[in-house]
């Protein structure tokens, strides 16, 4: 039992709390639910192959992370400031987007926009994660950047 | 520069394959440190040690033995084709499909007999003109499986582990051109369309 709990952990732990800190920056909140998503994963029997236990940990942090993120929107708690991303400047704006749209946006509009935005999954890629079709995925990103649009451009 | 997702990066890290993003990794400092970042081992809570891995919440839970043990019966003979058929759709033209069954360690081909806790089975599949095969779990309502195939000759699915706590499990296979969304498939009848066709299995657990 140690042994395989501790063989996932140094597979799949430092992917999930990467994957934490793309959305939450990197405070405490990142590490947080970068343990709990693993803790449930490996509650549930870590699924075979790689592919399909990346596609739950991205759908489990991704439903964690927004939960944190709305948690914050509604307490008003800042954001840390971001240190990851593969264009540092892009993942910036689109994490306080994301921040500033998580209380009234739908959730799975937001965990859309987070595998979209911030870790730059294409629209199968999100499906595959979501368990949802691709015409929804396109449908919940529009609804995001309609949402977006709104806010960058009031009346 | 276009780079890949994070997941595919990710995936790449743990199965490093060729292909498009090796070759991408190659070439762009930024993706290939976020691969060296994510192979460095996070060192592991002591807390976590005795965490306990609480069994039977995904009923069919992939069962990797299994594709090893198949290959060992049919190489050493064990596997009997004759047994009764299976209750599987072979309807003329039509995929065919058969379930395997393996309960410790012994392989035979499923023929409606009830299952019990840890049986494992196995689908294969001959599409037959068709190119992808969706397993569909019609209690939890999810996908357990779903793969681009050959059009022609037969493919094996994962083997999925029961957990024995349902009394009856409904599986679904469809065979169809290209992918069927989950939409479609909750709250549908498992009837045959235009370039869908559709087997439907009920697995009954042995005993109360």
């Amino acid at each position: 039992m140690s042994d395989g709990i501790r063989q996932a952990w140094q597979r799949y732990f430092s992917p999930v709390r990467e994957k934490c800190r793309r959305v939450l920056g990197d405070g405490d909140d990142a590490s947080d639910v970068a343990q709990e998503t693993f803790i449930r994963f490996w509650k549930q029997g870590p699924p075979e192959p790689p592919r399909v236990a990346l596609a739950w940990l991205y759908r489990t942090a991704t439903h964690l992370s927004v939960d944190r993120l709305r948690h914050r929107a509604l307490h008003a708690r800042a954001v840390p400031q971001p240190v990851y991303g593969a264009d540092l400047e892009a993942s910036t704006a689109s994490r306080q987007l994301l921040a500033r749209l998580a209380r009234d946006a739908d959730a799975e509009e937001l965990q859309a926009a987070v595998l979209s935005r911030l870790d730059g999954l294409t629209h199968p890629e999100i499906a595959e994660v979501m368990d949802v079709s691709e015409r929804t995925v396109r449908r919940l990103l529009a609804r995001f950047d309609q949402r977006a649009q709104r806010e960058e451009s009031p009346p | 520069m276009n780079h890949p997702s994070f997941l595919a990066l990710d995936h790449f890290a743990l199965e490093p394959r060729a292909g498009t993003v090796q070759a991408h990794v190659d070439t762009c400092s930024q993706c290939r440190a976020h691969v060296e970042a994510v192979r460095v081992a996070t060192p592991f809570p002591a807390a976590l040690e005795a965490l306990p891995r609480r069994p039977g919440v995904w009923p069919w839970r992939p069962a990797l033995a299994f594709g090893g043990l198949l290959a060992a019966a049919l190489a050493l003979g064990v596997v009997t084709m004759t047994t009764p058929s299976a209750p599987a759709v072979t309807a003329k033209g039509a995929p065919e499909v058969v379930v395997w069954l393996n309960r410790g360690g012994v392989v035979t081909k499923w023929a409606g007999q009830p299952i019990r806790a840890k049986d494992a089975v196995r689908l294969e599949i001959a599409p037959a003109g068709l190119d992808t095969i969706t397993v569909y779990d019609e209690r939890q309502q999810t996908i357990l499986y779903a793969e681009g195939v050959a059009p022609h000759g037969t493919s094996l699915t994962p083997a999925w582990a029961f957990d024995g706590q349902a009394e009856v499990e409904r599986l679904r296979v469809i065979v169809s051109r290209g992918p069927v969304p989950l939409e479609a498939l909750q709250g549908a009848q498992c009837t045959a369309q235009r370039d869908l066709l559709c087997s439907r299995f009920e697995l009954r657990r042995e005993g109360p």
